[in-house]
């Protein structure tokens, strides 16, 4: 156990180093640096993580935090805690916009849905004359969101694909279109 | 972001690695903003003079001394904690410094107040409104020192919460501007000591806390 400690605190000097050296401008120190800390990064992330597939966007999220922030180390001081702080703090980071993330998407899914509450998908539609005219009155860029998504059935990367868009661009068109809808419709927010 | 490999982007930022300027110790940056403050201080004092009953009011337990315990404690942990939010690697210090900042808040702003309108007993001293408004006003002009010295190292830093930093820094501020107020200020009305000394920092910090946010985030993208 001793030896263990001893071995992480050997370990954490020699990282202080490498840091201070880097603060200087040594770009060779710096990489040895980053390469050293990355496998117990990658568990630190892992361990506090609940979704697997993101571990490795969130290690580069931490090693940019730590480049940001490498002018506020001080030798003198150790190196773990302020390591383990940055990091602590971009995962938090992280995972809060992920849950915003994920809670936009449900809320673009569920204001499709309140848009459209009897759309079969993949089937020839006939939509009520209100909703025709609410659609057809839609920019050009929004109704042919709208329509690959909650009329053909397409999901949005083949949507986005299909228009020749990111994903992003496509799910924010389709989302002003919702919102569109909605207000000529008289719906609420869902 | 997972389109780059992790080992490119190590060798990219250790490729583009630039020499950079250490922050200053904490306990340097402290020490620097507790000499200003004195400064200010001398010329505060020198310019308004000390209460003339100061050593009659300095009891142990009367109203006057718990606030000034209570605006020294804010003071100190407020400005303590903003500067400590900003370096990673502190957040103990952090924490420490916002819990006595928060007694100190207790202390002045609830147990100075109950003192003082205590002893202010039922016929409380007489004093114009605008006597109350022109101490915390003086309140945040001695704050402006120390408060743009505190900001200076937090721009410098990188403080987690920019907000919690910048709120911690306007208290603390106020409160050193409050505490050089409230051992000058001759006044007695407890509304006056209550609302102008011992309240000073909470309503200062409400009022300055978002324009420094805003240039914090202005000058330095904070």
């Amino acid at each position: 156990m001793d030896g263990h400690k001893t071995k992480g605190n050997a370990k954490e000097a020699e990282w202080a180093e490498w840091m201070a050296a880097a603060q200087d401008g040594d770009s060779a120190r710096y990489g040895c640096l980053l390469e050293s800390i990355l496998p117990p990064l990658r568990g630190f992330v892992r361990g506090r993580l609940g979704d697997p597939s993101s571990v490795e966007d969130v290690v580069q999220t931490v090693l940019l935090s730590i480049h940001r922030a490498r002018h506020t180390y001080r030798p003198e001081r150790p190196f773990g805690p302020w390591l383990w702080a940055i990091a602590r703090n971009a995962i938090i980071d992280s995972q809060r916009a992920r849950s915003v993330r994920l809670r936009r998407e449900v809320s673009l899914e569920t204001v499709g849905e309140a848009a459209h509450p009897q759309a079969p998908v993949n089937e020839d539609l006939s939509l009520s004359p209100q909703m025709s005219d609410a659609l057809s009155r839609l920019p050009a860029s929004q109704r042919e969101a709208v329509e690959l998504i909650h009329l053909q059935g397409l999901s949005v990367t083949e949507a986005a694909a299909r228009v020749g868009i990111s994903p992003g661009a496509l799910k924010v068109r389709a989302h002003r279109g919702y919102r569109a809808l909605r207000a000529r419709l008289g719906r609420p927010e869902p | 972001m997972s389109s780059e490999n992790t080992t490119q982007l190590i060798g990219r930022l250790a490729e583009n690695l630039a020499p950079v300027r250490r922050i200053p110790r904490l306990r340097q940056a402290v020490l620097g903003v507790v000499v200003l403050w004195l400064v200010v201080g001398a010329l505060a004092l020198a310019l308004r003079g000390v209460r003339p009953d100061l050593l009659e009011v300095l009891t142990p337990g009367s109203a006057f001394v718990v606030i000034l315990i209570g605006l020294a404690l804010v003071a100190s942990g407020g400005v303590l904690a903003a500067m400590a939010t900003s370096v990673p690697g502190r957040e103990g210090a952090a924490r420490v410094s916002l819990a006595l900042g928060l007694g100190g808040v207790v202390l002045a702003g609830g147990v100075g107040a109950i003192l003082v309108l205590r002893e202010a007993g039922p016929m409380p001293t007489a004093c114009p409104f605008a006597n109350d408004v022109a101490c915390f006003a003086v309140c945040c002009l001695l704050a402006l020192p120390p408060a743009l010295a505190v900001l200076t190292f937090v721009s410098r830093g990188a403080p987690y919460r920019p907000l919690l930093a910048v709120l911690a820094a306007t208290t603390g501020a106020v409160a050193l501007g409050a505490l050089l107020v409230h051992v000058s200020c001759p006044a007695t009305s407890a509304r006056h000591l209550i609302l102008g000394h011992a309240l000073a920092p909470l309503v200062g910090a409400l009022l300055l806390t978002l324009p420094f946010r805003a240039a914090l985030k202005r000058v330095a993208g904070i």
